[in-house]
């Protein structure tokens, strides 16, 4: 049954617009009368506009206190500016200051560029599926301080001086320094790398300082942030209405912890690496993309030929993540036999590339990881052979023999760089069957 | 004397509370029920926006008259109701329509009498929030947040403005569907 009646459905409507700013004449009209002619339908309206004024100031990320001192400092402002206008020297100064600005700033838009915030990172990996707001997003833009974004989709990853932060969209977020990203709403999953101590994430509700870690933080409006662990250490903090710290909470491995603001209260809650999930998926150990590369956030269930087209890039995909070795194992990598001891710690990559057949020109790129590429596995039988142990139990692959790379110097190219680290393609499409794949193994330390 | 807001003494812990003070915890304990009571009489999101502003300005300067031990909040939507009343008859003579003095102060009466009601419904619609998936509700916050540019929302969103529209329809239906059926349950 409809649980609204006509009338009520109408008074909701025509609030609905008037909130919007969609309202005309006729239709204002129309609600007025509604409103003088029955009392439901202003008791209806005074609901509707209500619930309008409740989802408008969730929707902001500040407290009712916070929002009134912005309007107080604002007002402060005006009303000094007020007093001194009555003085006929402020008529004067303020034609002088009005005509200094004008110029500086004229003169600050002819030399823009010198004028923009400083980079403070790169765009160092994204998702097929990725969607952000109006400014493009590529690898290797520079993200500048004071910068916002919104990731309305996907994964995007910025590397920051020794810290590579995956946003996990929808976000919204403000990158205040080097050292300080600003979270409005969506996840965010840091990873410190090096020497960039006391690393911080902010949110409305809390302010979490890393210690050397890999840790995500999670805010929405509605409900508060969520802070969790998965290795090394933060201190993650309580703030009151006005930023002020008012409880603080260190995690270590494994621990998470719940920061509410209507409750003004920080609790332990249980751990769940599910919530890392997306992130590994998508990225793993990469540390940077470059070129046409591309991650993905969804297991494949097939990447037989035909059933995983790449229009234009190249897809990397993360396998086995630090898996160890039962028994030794040895592969033949495209620069020789690889030999790997039992108890060796692995990651493995899957690089595949099928594009349809109408492409003229096939896409380069390159992939850079943490730590050292022990091998590339290019030949059809090496990667068919490795499937079971390296590859995804879900996952099916292509078993034809066209799936391997054609390594010479004007067909598939495929280069390690010198510190081991990054491996570069170039595949060249041999029709009917496109398909090219790698598989990259990464050998990772020991965990301690 | 100019009736000028050290704001920044809030700030300085080591002060005695002042009058800039006071004010400001009466105001942000109130500051919900005074933007609903100007958002009720404007009826429109930027409007309420720009009205607030001006009602926080009057409550400071008239927080003379305000007797202390007397109901703040009370006493700062009356001056919200009047103060978007003026903003409204301004509107109207500017677009040409508006809603008239009569509706007006009913709205304000009803407004003011339902606080409770309201209040309640204000503490159901935010755990209705809470349960949307957080795909939708991260939804309906960014385009409220985004309500004075929504267009340009949606463009960068790579939507059409209709889709938006529609998606915010679908989902503030639910949620009115969703108050609905827990005040019945609690009834």
């Amino acid at each position: 049954m409809d649980p609204f009646s006509s009338r009520e459905e109408e008074v909701r409507t025509l609030t609905n617009s008037l909130f919007d700013g969609r309202i005309d004449a006729a239709r204002l009209q129309r609600l007025e009368s509604l409103i003088l002619s029955d009392l439901g339908c202003l008791q209806i309206y005074v609901e509707q506009i209500n619930f309008h004024g409740v989802v408008s100031q969730a929707s902001r990320t500040q407290s009712p206190e916070r929002a009134a001192l912005d309007v107080l400092q604002g007002f402060s402002t005006a009303v000094r500016l007020r007093d001194r206008r009555e003085r006929w020297l402020w008529s004067l100064l303020t034609a002088g200051v009005a005509t200094m600005i004008l110029s500086v700033t004229g003169w600050m838009v002819l030399h823009w560029k010198t004028f923009q915030s400083a980079p403070v990172g790169t765009i160092s990996s994204l998702s097929t599926d990725v969607r952000v707001g109006s400014e493009p997003l590529d690898l290797g833009r520079i993200v500048r301080q004071g910068e916002r974004m919104t990731v309305a989709e996907g994964v995007v990853s910025l590397e920051l001086p020794d810290v590579i932060v995956d946003v996990v969209g929808p976000a919204t977020f403000r990158i205040n320094s080097t050292r300080e990203i600003l979270l409005d709403d969506g996840r965010l999953v840091a990873k410190v790398t090096g020497g960039n101590p006391n690393f911080t994430i902010r949110t409305p509700v809390a302010e979490v300082v890393d210690l050397g870690t890999e840790f995500l933080v999670q805010h929405f409006p509605g409900t508060g942030t969520d802070v969790s662990v998965r290795q090394g250490r933060v201190q993650a903090t309580l703030l009151d209405k006005t930023g002020q710290p008012t409880q603080r909470l260190d995690l270590t491995d494994s621990r998470a912890a719940a920061f509410r603001k209507g409750s003004q209260s920080a609790w332990e809650v249980d751990f769940h690496s599910r919530d890392f999930e997306v992130v590994d998926r998508s990225r793993g150990g990469i540390r940077s993309l470059n070129g046409m590369l591309r991650t993905s956030t969804e297991r494949l269930p097939s990447l037989k030929s035909g059933d995983v087209l790449t229009l234009n890039h190249i897809l990397v995909m993360p396998e086995q993540l630090n898996f160890t070795l039962p028994q030794d194992l040895t592969v033949m990598s495209i620069s020789g036999p690889v030999h790997l001891p039992a108890g060796s710690v692995v990651s493995s990559y899957l690089v595949h590339y099928d594009p349809p057949g109408n492409l003229s020109r096939a896409p380069r790129g390159a992939v850079t990881f943490f730590d050292p590429v022990v091998a590339v596995i290019g030949t059809t039988t090496e990667l068919r052979k490795s499937d079971a142990l390296l590859g995804l139990s879900e996952t099916r692959y292509e078993t034809e023999n066209f799936r391997g790379v054609e390594l010479a110097p004007d067909e598939d190219t495929v280069q390690i760089s010198n510190d081991m680290k990054t491996v570069s393609f170039h595949f060249d499409m041999s029709p009917p069957r496109n398909l090219d794949e790698v598989r990259i193994l990464i050998q990772t330390a020991p965990a301690h | 004397m100019p009736n000028v807001f050290r704001h920044n003494e809030l700030f300085q812990g080591d002060v005695p509370p002042s009058r800039e003070a006071a004010f400001l915890r009466h105001l942000g304990a109130a500051y919900h029920d005074i933007y609903a009571s100007a958002l009720a009489i404007v009826g429109n999101g930027n409007d309420a926006d720009d009205v607030i502003q001006e009602v926080c300005i009057v409550l400071w300067k008239r927080y003379e008259e305000f007797e202390t031990g007397t109901n703040f909040r009370k006493w700062a939507c009356s001056i919200a109701f009047n103060v978007a009343k003026a903003y409204t008859r301004k509107q109207r003579r500017r677009r040409g329509f508006g809603m008239g003095e009569q509706a007006l102060a009913r709205i304000a009466q009803v407004q003011s009498g339902a606080s409770e009601l309201l209040e309640l419904q204000r503490d159901v619609l935010l755990d209705c929030m809470g349960k949307l998936p957080e795909a939708d509700r991260s939804f309906l916050l960014a385009c409220y947040r985004h309500a004075s540019s929504l267009a340009n929302y949606a463009r960068d969103m790579q939507m059409s403005i209709g889709t938006v529209y529609s998606k915010v329809k679908r989902l503030r239906r639910r949620l009115v569907e969703c108050v609905k059926r827990t005040l019945r349950s609690e009834e």
